[in-house]
């Protein structure tokens, strides 16, 4: 809790409008356990749902609270009227009552707490949709191919090769977004694994999928170059017997087209200020002292100071040493 | 929630807002004045509506009304207004001018909730 914040808005000419909430503690030695009810004398701006205030919601009820005035030096005895046509307060009444008979919440707490319509949280303000809507290039679905390479092992002049659809070695040609299968079914394959790199050296595995083991039924490697990243200095090699029994790839770019993409995104904003959950006045805290009345429309309970329970009395007056000298001293 | 039959009032509608607020003032003096609560939700709009129609539409009217027993809030866009409104009807009125005809005046007063 803070007041430096309210300090500075209450001294504004047009100060935001107050938020006045309460909160019923109930005892956990008088009430059976020790619960927290929240109130509020409102609804909030996102479809008439209950206030929320740091992080709490606070039942909508009708609720009011008067006579917290100081009059005369003496300790204000507020009441606090609560709206009982529902019959919710009868229902939290009677199961007090279960634990101490007669009790009607009497001992129990309850705090006012007072904030400006500023510093409540965004929740409760109506939900806002904005709608943006991006442009990017992408390659065109409609010039994307899939082709497939039936891979064997062939053995020229004493060195293995990979022969792709019968072609030893070629030089091959890619469209970055398409798809290449390389079909390492044949048993020529076993031993031979056809993987993707750089001609730097380094090995290149985006987009590359590979199915079962090289020279077995089913075994593939799937490569689709992504649009518009992949490297245009590829080779497709043996991982085994190097880049010799492969060569290189030529990666072209597709045809393009755009692509526009529409994102919605939410949001609350509280329009009146910053959310602040510890800008708050000082919080009135009161006893419940007694109930006073309770009827079909409304129960009404008095509240007394902490220290002005019932059984306890504050002096009339005090005594101080202006008065009488010898509060205080020690006479020797 | 109940949402009030698509029958148009007649013209002359009215719409009264009074925000609530307190005000301290004395005498002749300075004025301040300060919003309790949201300020959007402290200022209900009532609306005087006058509805001349046929006994059927008047029985529509009179029926959805009833069901609603001026306790349970409906949903109401007025014309003219952007938005739907919760409304609470207290009160209204039906007179039968002439034959099939009738004349419903309605108080709709609205209300914040759910």
């Amino acid at each position: 809790m803070s007041t430096a914040p309210i300090i500075t808005d209450l001294q504004k000419i047009n100060p935001s409008a107050i938020i006045e909430l309460f909160t019923l503690t109930t005892d956990a030695t008088l009430h059976g356990s020790a619960q927290t009810y929240r109130f509020h004398n409102g609804t909030s701006l996102n479809s008439n749902g209950d206030i929320v205030w740091a992080g709490n919601s606070y039942i909508k009820m009708p609720i009011q609270a008067e006579g917290f005035a100081f009059t005369n030096g003496q300790l204000p005895r507020p009441t606090l009227t609560i709206s009982n046509a529902l019959g919710t307060i009868t229902a939290i009444l009677l199961n007090v009552n279960q634990v101490t008979t007669g009790n009607d919440l009497t001992g129990a707490t309850l705090t006012r707490i007072r904030t400006l319509a500023r510093y409540i949280d965004a929740v409760n303000f109506p939900v806002t949709t904005t709608t943006t809507t991006t442009t990017e290039t992408i390659a065109d679905p409609a010039d994307a191919e899939t082709v497939t390479y039936t891979v064997t092992v062939v053995n020229v002049g004493g060195v293995n090769i990979f022969a792709l659809n019968g072609s030893n070695n070629p030089v091959i040609t890619m469209k970055r977004g398409s798809t290449y299968i390389f079909d390492q079914s044949d048993s020529s394959n076993s031993g031979h694994p056809l993987r993707i790199k750089q001609n730097s050296g380094a090995s290149y595995s985006t987009g590359v999928t590979v199915a079962g083991t090289q020279g077995s039924a089913g075994s593939s490697v799937t490569f689709q170059p992504p649009y518009p990243d992949a490297p245009s200095d590829l080779r497709y090699y043996c991982t085994v017997h190097g880049n010799a029994m492969g060569n290189t790839i030529t990666m072209n770019n597709p045809n393009t087209t755009t692509q526009e993409t529409t994102t919605t995104t939410t949001q609350q904003v509280n329009p009146l200020g910053t959310p602040d959950p510890t800008a708050e006045f000082p919080q009135e805290i009161y006893k419940i002292d007694r109930k006073s009345a309770e009827n079909r429309e409304v129960v009404t309970f008095e509240l007394a100071a902490v220290f002005d329970l019932a059984g306890i009395r504050a002096p009339k007056r005090q005594c101080t040493r202006t008065e009488f000298p010898s509060i205080g001293t020690f006479i020797a | 929630m109940a949402t009030f039959p698509s029958i148009n009032p007649t013209y002359g509608t009215q719409k009264r807002s009074a925000p609530f607020k307190r005000v301290v003032r004395f005498a002749d003096g300075f004025e301040h004045r300060i919003t309790f609560g949201l300020a959007e939700n402290q200022n209900p709009k009532v609306f005087i509506f006058t509805f001349n129609v046929s006994e059927t539409q008047a029985d529509e009217i009179e029926t959805f009304l009833d069901a609603r027993g001026s306790t349970e809030s409906f949903d109401y866009q007025p014309a003219g207004e952007g938005s739907s409104m919760k409304f609470v009807c207290d009160t209204w009125n039906k007179r039968i001018t002439y034959l099939n005809r009738a004349t419903i005046q309605t108080t709709f007063r609205q209300v914040f909730e759910p």
